[in-house]
């Protein structure tokens, strides 16, 4: 609720201060006003989206719980083609490829936990699927060395993202 | 089609045992991409400066990339052919830098004021300036904020496509005929023929809305394909460009806010010049400040990244030390400094100031730039060289070759840095190595200002430019620009007004609003509703079929759309140098 409010005062602010705005010269008086909607507009939201986040997290449909299982179950499926055929590893990886996209699209409202943990555990991800990426490029060329090499560091890159993940408290 | 899918496992199992050195940095990958990135730069100056387009040529890079490593060498690999396309790219980007500012030197006579020699280190500089800027925001902004970067992303897909079975490649290649063919069906008033496909069509007169309601629409398959690979942050774009076409509009008509001689179809084109645009600029800024202020942290994790790569075992350091970033610095701070102070004779004082906020100006337009396309795909680069010139002007004492010379360093760096990074996202899709990429374009980014300065003065010898023949769009726009900055008719209030509203936006929580918004009223709607149209079609299947069913069709699909209608414009840039098209 808090968050949709905030959302309203934001978007309401924010044509207001663009017409305001758009005046030749500007009406400074009523982008003041605007701007003063735009703020608590922003701060409803925040509020709304940290609340929003804890209570995912506590019934365990999003938030950090999520985000363990989607690791989880990637790091499992690498783990069984880390020695199979190349042809095995190039479909396999696809999917988890795929997959670990949806990892990073849920991960975003740990912004709101702080921006320094939430860069410490994608920095750590994205080495390890940037890995995961190289491997696919080498097997499918034929460079089964390479891609079983990068598979292995992607595979460890996840799981100390696991790791991040756990170690986070919400 | 199981046939097929058998065919192609059996064509890539034959390399199978090549299990040597995973090819990556070769001979072969840097001389390609130096000769096909120096055909795109030689074509597209000319025909930038005669027609008024250019592209950064990326994506067909891959595909050359592919038929000559694959081809003919029978021997390239996905992230082989990833250099080819980064050193193309390194070399064709400083185009539209230079032919938006050195030719302008020309139109004004002012040229002969300017020993040659420093246009080259103006321009080269800002080629290599635009790389080392941004090695802390590709850590921020592909691996933490992980932006879109939609052209990165369709080249990657051509890049993988070999490996990716006949169903993607199939996809692939239906987007690039399609759009390749209406492109060239819509350019037949150019050839001489008969107009089949309009390249805009005018909804509002379909519609018979009244006059002053803007309403066309492009018809690119290129700015649709941007929206299909975009998906959700250009829903706002859209929102935005409503909210200034379809609300600010009508208010500000209703109220009487517009001179009395603007009606009808000027109404639309007064309001989006003198309110929107300029608010938009003023947005851009103040969203990218705010952007920068909120992203430290993120920032600061990504530099102790990147100094921790060199600590991590099993030989791992795939980061650009960070001594390159330093030395960026250094270098441009130097090359103001020297500059200013030997060509335009200004005090020890003002050079420093001229030096330092030309620097500090330079990163932000490079994360700006960077943040936008990394978002959306769009460049905001007119509006920001119109406020460089407005900075540099000032710096300088009104010192108008100075400034244009300067101009040319951040004209380059900024759609550097921009190329650079969609470069990098699609590193990073194929695995590529950051450092190794970074370390080639390096190398090879100074190369692009010798042609296209080659190729300006060639012109400028043969025909004159700024005439009937040589019409220079981009550096007659600038030059109005700096008559415009000098006669004090700037909309600094907007610019100001603007910036906080972009500020106060950015500050809300959603990643990038203030600069998204900011391009909504910066863009025209001619090709904002294409885009958008594009984003919800993304965002339509996305909750229809899901995840998996945008990354196997959708983007296939998207990338030949843009691909085809890119290669389209490398045809006619080069029809154009061989004499076939010319306005």
């Amino acid at each position: 609720m808090k968050k949709l409010v905030g959302n309203v005062l934001l978007t309401a602010g924010l044509i207001g201060g663009a017409i305001t705005a758009a005046r030749i010269p500007p009406m400074w008086g009523g982008l003041a006003v605007s701007l003063a909607i735009m703020g608590a507009g922003i701060f409803l939201r925040r509020q709304g989206e940290k609340e929003e986040l804890h209570r995912a997290a506590q019934s365990g449909t999003g938030g950090v719980k999520e985000l363990d299982a989607l690791l989880t179950d990637a790091i499992n499926r690498i783990e069984k083609i880390l020695d199979a055929p190349r042809e095995e590893v190039v479909k396999e990886l696809t999917k988890i490829l795929e997959e670990l996209d949806e990892f990073a699209e849920k991960a975003q409202p740990l912004r709101i936990e702080g921006l320094m943990t939430y860069g410490n555990i994608m920095s750590i991800f994205s080495r390890g699927e940037r890995a995961l990426n190289r491997a696919w490029s080498a097997f499918a060329d034929g460079y089964e060395e390479e891609g079983r090499k990068y598979l292995r560091y992607g595979y460890e890159d996840l799981k100390e993202t696991l790791s991040a993940v756990k170690a986070l408290k919400v | 089609m199981a046939n097929t899918d058998l065919k192609l496992e059996k064509a890539t199992s034959k390399r199978s045992g090549s299990n040597g050195k995973y090819r990556e940095i070769t001979p072969a990958a840097i001389i390609l991409g130096v000769l096909w990135g120096a055909f795109m730069a030689a074509s597209f100056t000319y025909a930038g400066m005669i027609m008024g387009f250019t592209s950064g040529g990326s994506a067909i890079a891959a595909i050359v990339g592919w038929g000559v490593l694959r081809g003919i060498l029978k021997k390239g690999t996905v992230v082989e052919n990833n250099i080819v396309q980064t050193v193309a790219s390194a070399v064709n980007i400083s185009v539209s830098g230079v032919i938006f500012t050195i030719p302008a030197l020309y139109i004004m006579g002012l040229h002969k004021e300017i020993n040659t020699m420093y246009f080259f280190l103006a321009t080269a500089a800002g080629a290599i300036l635009g790389i080392t800027f941004i090695i802390p925001l590709r850590k921020q902004m592909i691996e933490i904020d992980r932006l879109r970067f939609p052209t990165g992303t369709a080249v990657a897909t051509v890049l993988k496509t070999p490996g990716s079975g006949i169903e993607k490649a199939r996809l692939l290649f239906i987007g690039m005929a399609v759009s390749a063919i209406v492109y060239l069906v819509q350019q037949f008033p150019v050839l001489g023929l008969p107009e089949i496909i309009p390249e805009y069509i005018d909804l509002g007169a379909i519609l018979h809305l009244p006059e002053w309601v803007s309403l066309a629409m492009a018809l690119s398959l290129m700015v649709f394909g941007m929206g299909l690979i975009t998906g959700r942050n250009g829903l706002i774009v859209l929102a935005g460009g409503i909210l200034s076409y379809y609300i600010i509009t009508p208010i500000v008509k209703t109220l009487g806010w517009l001179p009395s001689d603007v009606t009808g179809g000027a109404v639309s084109d007064f309001v989006y010049s003198n309110m929107t645009r300029p608010l938009g600029i003023g947005m851009l800024l103040g969203g990218s400040i705010a952007g920068l202020i909120l992203s430290m942290p993120v920032i600061i994790v990504a530099l102790r990244s990147i100094a921790n790569a060199s600590k991590l075992g099993t030989g791992r350091n795939e980061e650009l030390p960070i001594k390159y970033l330093y030395a960026g610095i250094t270098l441009a701070f130097l090359l103001l400094l020297v500059t200013a102070y030997q060509l335009g004779g200004l005090g020890f004082g003002r050079s420093l100031l001229t030096a330092l906020v030309g620097v500090a100006w330079i990163f932000v337009a490079s994360l700006l730039v960077a943040m936008s396309t990394g978002m959306t795909d769009w460049s905001p680069v007119s509006g920001l060289s119109l406020v460089s010139v407005m900075i540099l002007l000032y710096l300088t004492n009104k010192q108008v070759p100075l400034t244009i010379l300067l101009g040319a360093t951040v004209g380059v760096a900024i759609s550097g840095a921009a190329d650079m990074m969609q470069d990098l996202k699609t590193g990073h899709l194929v695995g590529g190595i950051p450092s190794r990429q970074q370390k080639v374009e390096l190398l090879t980014a100074w190369i692009g200002p010798i042609i296209a300065l080659t190729v300006v003065g060639l012109i400028w010898k043969a025909y004159g430019i700024g005439n009937e023949m040589v019409p220079a769009p981009q550096a007659m726009a600038l030059k109005s620009m700096v008559e415009a900055i000098l006669g004090g008719n700037v909309p600094v209030d907007k610019f100001i007004a603007g910036g906080i509203l972009g500020f106060a936006l950015s500050m809300s929580g959603i990643p990038g609003l203030g600069v998204l918004v900011g391009l909504s009223m910066y863009l025209p709607m001619l090709y904002i509703l294409p885009y958008g149209l594009g984003c919800v079609v993304h965002e339509f299947l996305k909750r229809k079929r899901g995840n998996e069913f945008i990354t196997e069709k959708v983007l296939p699909v998207a990338a030949g759309l843009m691909v085809g209608e890119a290669a389209m414009t490398l045809l006619f840039a080069v029809l154009t140098v061989m004499g076939v098209l010319h306005p």
